[in-house]
């Protein structure tokens, strides 16, 4: 009995109708039109917006391509329900990659700790603590942490930028925005402007968070303009 | 091996019994029983490419779609081809598609009460997942070659399999306890937090040392162990879940499951393709066709779906999640009944030459 090919697929479906009751063939055919209805669906809306629907990137890919194409309204609720739904694996997905702390794992986080207890007047240890907490979501922890590096040495590079990012995660805009255009006085990475016109954005100052996310997307097309 | 073997010279008790493998040695040491892992996993930690912001993690997305993504779908295309499928499970191949599409309707509509709920239950159940299927090819390869396991054995089998899933639990920051326990119940009792930690540090020790025990167990009591890849498919997940995460590399634990998963379903689907009467495709067709199916499927299920639900109105970022939360679930609750040994076809596949 050959069960292969054209003829087999018709030998089962026909004992399939024979065998399932009427119920689970309903519920069966609706499910494959709606699955089939959507894959044809998706593939097309891949395409429109994308040439075809990517496999490098994850949950934030259409918030980047937004971000390039000037939508920042829709990039940020995209990010935004990104970093909601899946904090861990998406927050540091989102534009600010290049300042994400490495990984902020417990044991590492309690080295650091412990660095800040044998030297509690380093500002490089409360530095380094608070962006490692920052990696691991503590955000009270982290903008601790942060803040006591400020207040040892206000001019360590990178703390402006971090205490930007920090400040925006835990929804501190002012703060953020103040952070942040002290931290671009020193390196205007896009990556930075990009943070910043989130914090701009949440205020309201949708006009200059347009311009600091142009400035970004400019910076990043012509990256040998920009110093090493 | 052989020299453990002939520890007890005239008698039959054997430590590691020789594994009576299912391709050949190389392959099922190296995908089923994740030597292959171990090998790329020590080699990128010398060159300093395991973790994020690698060149080597460049290769993820791909390595994902071809391996994990196409796994996920395997499992499906498996549950189509298994002969009688459909009379065997009604609900579970004809009414569980449809209550998945339901679930995730509802997730998307309201992504900030239920959506992360969703995905914080896929996250929680993944180890699980992991463990159970460490679990599964570890006793496979001990039936297979030979071995019995009395039900306290087996539950120690079990126990021991289930520790890097223990470990998970207590180490996640989004699911397990983190996502049953009020965050801020443990934010307001440091106490507590750090009791976690410590008792995640010492399942995370006996990941590795409740093997040697359990071996010493197996043997004393029985006078034979699980073959040496069992115990390689145990302690592989054990150093997954444990030293790839500690890494931030897990990643790429999830494309070396994926293989493993790949392989031992590739296997079982050819040997049923095979069996049946009026086949008249070789075991390499079969395998081609199957692997074709599940990573065409992957593709639409993970990369292609989620468009449809942003033509809909939805964001991409919680359609994409919530679409990869849905059919990891789909995943596990399938692979609860396609697995089966006990009066199912898998039974002669495991046991025959």
């Amino acid at each position: 009995m050959p069960v292969e090919g054209a003829e087999g697929l018709a030998q089962t479906i026909a004992a399939w109708r024979r065998e399932a009751s009427p119920i689970y063939q309903a519920l069966f055919l609706a499910a494959l039109l709606a699955l089939g209805g959507s894959f044809a669906a998706g593939f097309v809306e891949g395409v429109r917006l994308f040439g075809l629907p990517p496999i490098q990137g994850d949950a934030t890919v259409l918030g980047r391509a937004l971000l390039e194409r000037g939508d920042y309204a829709t990039a940020l609720e995209e990010f935004r329900l990104a970093g909601l739904i899946d904090p861990e694996t998406y927050g540091a997905s989102r534009p600010q990659l290049s300042f994400s702390a490495a990984p902020g794992s417990p044991e590492r986080v309690e080295r650091l700790r412990q660095s800040t207890r044998e030297d509690p007047g380093s500002a490089g240890a409360h530095l380094e603590l608070g962006r490692a907490l920052l990696a691991q979501g503590d955000l009270v922890a982290s903008l601790q942490s942060l803040e006591r590096a400020r207040d040892l040495d206000p001019r360590q590079p990178g703390l402006d930028a971090t205490l930007g990012r920090a400040y925006l995660e835990a929804g501190k805009w002012v703060e953020s925005e103040r952070a942040l255009r002290a931290a671009l006085t020193a390196d205007p990475h896009p990556d930075l402007h990009d943070l910043l016109g989130f914090a701009l954005h949440e205020q309201g100052k949708r006009d200059e968070a347009a311009q600091h996310f142009e400035r970004a997307r400019t910076l990043r097309a012509q990256p040998a303009e920009r110093a090493p | 091996m052989s020299s453990l073997a002939a520890a007890a010279p005239g008698s039959s008790r054997q430590l590691l019994p020789p594994a009576r493998v299912f391709v050949s040695r190389p392959f099922d040491y190296l995908t089923i029983g994740g030597g292959l892992s171990l090998l790329v996993g020590v080699a990128l930690a010398l060159s300093g490419q395991l973790g994020a912001d690698t060149p080597a993690a460049a290769w993820i997305p791909f390595l994902v779609l071809v391996s994990n993504s196409a796994h996920f779908a395997a499992s499906t295309v498996r549950l189509y081809t298994k002969p009688g499928a459909f009379r065997l499970w009604p609900f579970l191949s004809m009414g569980l598609p449809l209550a998945t599409l339901a679930v995730l309707g509802v997730a998307l509509l309201w992504p900030e009460r239920i959506g992360w709920h969703l995905q914080a239950l896929y996250l929680t159940w993944s180890p699980f997942h992991y463990a159970a299927q460490a679990f599964g090819l570890a006793c496979m390869y001990h039936y297979r070659s030979g071995g019995t396991l009395g039900e306290l054995d087996r539950r120690l089998v079990f126990g021991t399999c289930m520790l890097p899933f223990v470990f998970a639990f207590l180490d996640a920051r989004e699911a397990g306890l983190a996502w049953l326990l009020p965050a801020q119940l443990l934010a307001g009792q440091p106490l507590l937090e750090q009791l976690v930690r410590t008792l995640g540090g010492w399942v995370a020790l006996l990941v590795f040392v409740t093997p040697l025990l359990l071996a010493a167990r197996l043997y004393a009591s029985s006078g034979r162990g699980l073959p040496a890849i069992s115990w390689l498919i145990i302690v592989t997940n054990g150093i997954w879940w444990i030293v790839f995460r500690f890494y931030d590399a897990f990643i790429w634990a999830t494309v070396f499951h994926g293989l493993q998963y790949l392989a031992i379903v590739t296997i079982f689907h050819v040997k049923d393709q095979v069996a049946r009467p009026g086949n008249r495709r070789g075991p390499l067709a079969h395998a081609m066709l199957f692997y074709a199916a599940s990573l065409g499927l992957g593709y639409l299920l993970f990369y292609v779906w989620p468009f449809a639900y942003r033509l809909a109105g939805f964001g991409l970022a919680e359609s994409m999640l919530l679409c990869a939360a849905v059919i990891n679930i789909h995943h596990f609750i399938v692979d609860r009944y396609i697995w089966r040994l006990r009066k199912d076809t898998n039974y002669r596949v495991v046991t025959e030459g």
